[in-house]
């Protein structure tokens, strides 16, 4: 469930002439700009841009970089580096037309470059994460309302359970964050985007298969349970 | 595959309807409004693929906290890389590797030389393999070009702060070199043995013609000009290929993503130095500098006080760096004095030294 972190992202830190530090509140003059428009600017320098970027996705990177190591300093140090090499090379850099899918790109790139040194005493937890990309429809949800919709959700938990890593992540990126195939592709290392496509396609008729295996599983299980207790009855 | 066939899976895998589903529009939703009324029947389906498409989710939602958000922002205003980012330059690890590599090497060299003189193994003799790690280095500095010829006759000009290898048996099997920095190649066409170029995270392949790649260490982007001839490129792990590169284009790397393009080329631009050209194009001050210092082999020194924002375009063939400072006019504030290999800029008077 998104959670609002309104609070949170309209402040960031500035300090004031006598040297205090003062919270600003961040423009929120490129709501209504494209993200190439946002870049652009951010490329020519201009600082509202730079922190408008920030505070739309720190949050998000954080969050998708936790799920791929538990370390949480990692994840801070790579989105720290991040942004200062975007921030140093930010006028060589070309056009972009999606941020989310850039920054997604440059930081899974990070983090898969210094997975290497996960025998590194100091990162003992470097890439061990709980279950990357897990899944999970909650109940409090406002389109599930009755019983018999409690009953699908923990179908779809069910199935989403028996899904690989690779099948969950996918979907993330596709249901979740918005990410089209081509995008998507960029971001799981393949050369073409059909292969997306497939994944996707794959995932969702797996999902499709698990809850209906459940669904006839309930309606045969149960009127054979009747069965069996009425018979030991009499 | 029309949507009054769709399955449940058809309309989640369909990205238009994920797109309605997600950030509906006007369009969007006058599209589907209709296609539900006309096939009532598939409502059903619909619904469902809407409800799975909405409660997608993480499990776990990693939310940072507001000292997380503030300490990274200051941070990244300082400036101040994180102690993970020295982990992530390659080559040290590169090295290491190879260091050992070559012990071992020696230490089984020696040990069979060895035991072979002491006559352990009586029957059988054990070879001391040579190792087959010998590369040819040359290492330009800043302020030096150089122009080398390869065994197959290639040529190859490489630009000033540039390092440049291959290995021995060089054009025995393959044509394989290695370059950190900027080189022209201009390449002996030979149909059985592609010459590729490693350089920047991606390999640049080719059978004979000229072209250009641009990836310093410095570089956020490495480019591969083509001037002549046909040219593949991809990267390291093989992932994305680019289609063809033909005279005029360029292949473009972008580092930090990994994100493998193609545009076109200003080849007037990207082959300028082999010319002995400067060529600047809206260059900021911290970039002519740079490109002088590589130039000239120098190094400048900027007083603090001095500030100059404005963007430079400019070109100089054979120029001294002195015909290139007063060329480019900077301000009749900011001086310029040279001592051996340094150059002070500094505003109206010499900074106390």
């Amino acid at each position: 469930m998104k959670v609002n972190y309104t609070r949170m992202n309209t402040i960031t830190k500035g300090v004031n002439q006598s040297g205090k530090q003062v919270y600003l509140k961040v423009s929120n003059a490129f709501e209504d700009k494209t993200d190439s428009e946002v870049w652009l600017a951010f490329q020519q320098d201009n600082p509202k841009a730079f922190h408008y970027i920030y505070k739309n996705y720190f949050t998000i990177l954080f969050n998708y970089g936790c799920q791929f190591t538990q370390d949480k300093e990692v994840v801070k140090d790579l989105i720290q580096d991040l942004f200062i090499d975007l921030n140093e090379k930010k006028q060589q850099l070309g056009e972009v037309k999606n941020i989310k899918f850039y920054l997604f790109k440059c930081l899974k790139r990070s983090i898969l470059s210094i997975s290497k040194f996960r025998h590194l005493p100091q990162y003992p937890n470097l890439l061990q994460s709980l279950k990357p990309f897990a899944i999970h429809v909650s109940h409090e949800q406002e389109i599930i309302s009755t019983e018999t919709e409690k009953a699908k959700v923990d179908m779809l938990n069910k199935a989403y359970n028996n899904l690989t890593e690779r099948q969950r992540e996918v979907l993330l990126y596709y249901f979740y964050e918005d990410l089209n195939y081509e995008e998507i592709a960029s971001l799981m290392g393949f050369a073409k985007t059909e292969h997306a496509r497939k994944l996707v396609y794959r995932a969702v008729c797996k999902l499709k298969e698990v809850m209906q295996k459940n669904k006839v599983f309930l309606m045969l299980t149960l009127p054979l349970l009747f069965l069996i207790a009425a018979f030991i009855f009499f | 595959m029309d949507y009054k066939e769709f399955l449940l899976e058809d309309f989640l895998a369909d990205e238009f309807f994920v797109n309605w589903v997600k950030k509906p529009n006007t369009a969007s939703d006058h599209f589907w409004y209709k296609w539900i009324n006309t096939y009532p029947k598939k409502a059903e389906i619909v619904k469902e693929a809407r409800k799975i498409i909405l409660s997608t989710s993480y499990q776990h939602q990693h939310q940072p906290t507001e000292e997380d958000y503030l300490h990274v922002l200051e941070k990244i205003h300082q400036r101040k890389y994180s102690k993970l980012h020295k982990l992530k330059v390659p080559k040290k690890q590169f090295h290491i590797w190879r260091f050992a590599a070559a012990i071992i090497v020696l230490i089984a060299a020696v040990a069979a030389f060895y035991f072979n003189s002491t006559n352990i193994f009586k029957r059988g003799t054990v070879t001391a393999e040579t190792p087959k790690l010998q590369e040819i280095i040359r290492t330009v500095p800043n302020g030096q070009k150089l122009q080398i010829k390869l065994p197959d006759g290639s040529q190859v000009k490489i630009n000033s702060g540039s390092k440049f290898w291959y290995s021995k048996d060089y054009n025995q099997n393959d044509r394989e070199v290695y370059l950190e920095g900027e080189a022209f190649f201009e390449v002996i066409p030979d149909p059985f043995r592609p010459f590729k170029v490693h350089a920047g995270g991606i390999v640049t392949e080719v059978l004979g013609t000229s072209f250009n790649v641009k990836a310093y260490e410095k570089d956020a982007i490495v480019k591969v000009a083509v001037a002549e001839g046909k040219v593949s490129v991809f990267d390291n792990e093989k992932n994305h290929v680019l289609p063809i590169i033909l005279p005029g284009n360029m292949a473009v790397f972008d580092i930090q993503s990994g994100r493998l393009g193609q545009k076109q080329a200003d080849l007037e631009k990207e082959l300028a130095w082999e010319k002995n050209i400067i060529f600047l194009e809206k260059a900021n001050f911290n970039e002519v500098l740079y490109e002088l210092e590589k130039w000239y082999g120098i190094t400048f020194i900027v007083s603090p006080d001095v500030s100059i924002s404005g963007r430079f375009n400019a070109k100089f063939k054979d120029a001294s760096l002195n015909d290139v400072l007063t060329g480019l006019d900077f301000s009749s504030k900011i001086n310029f004095r040279q001592e051996q290999d340094t150059v002070w800029c500094y505003q109206n008077d010499l900074p106390m030294r």
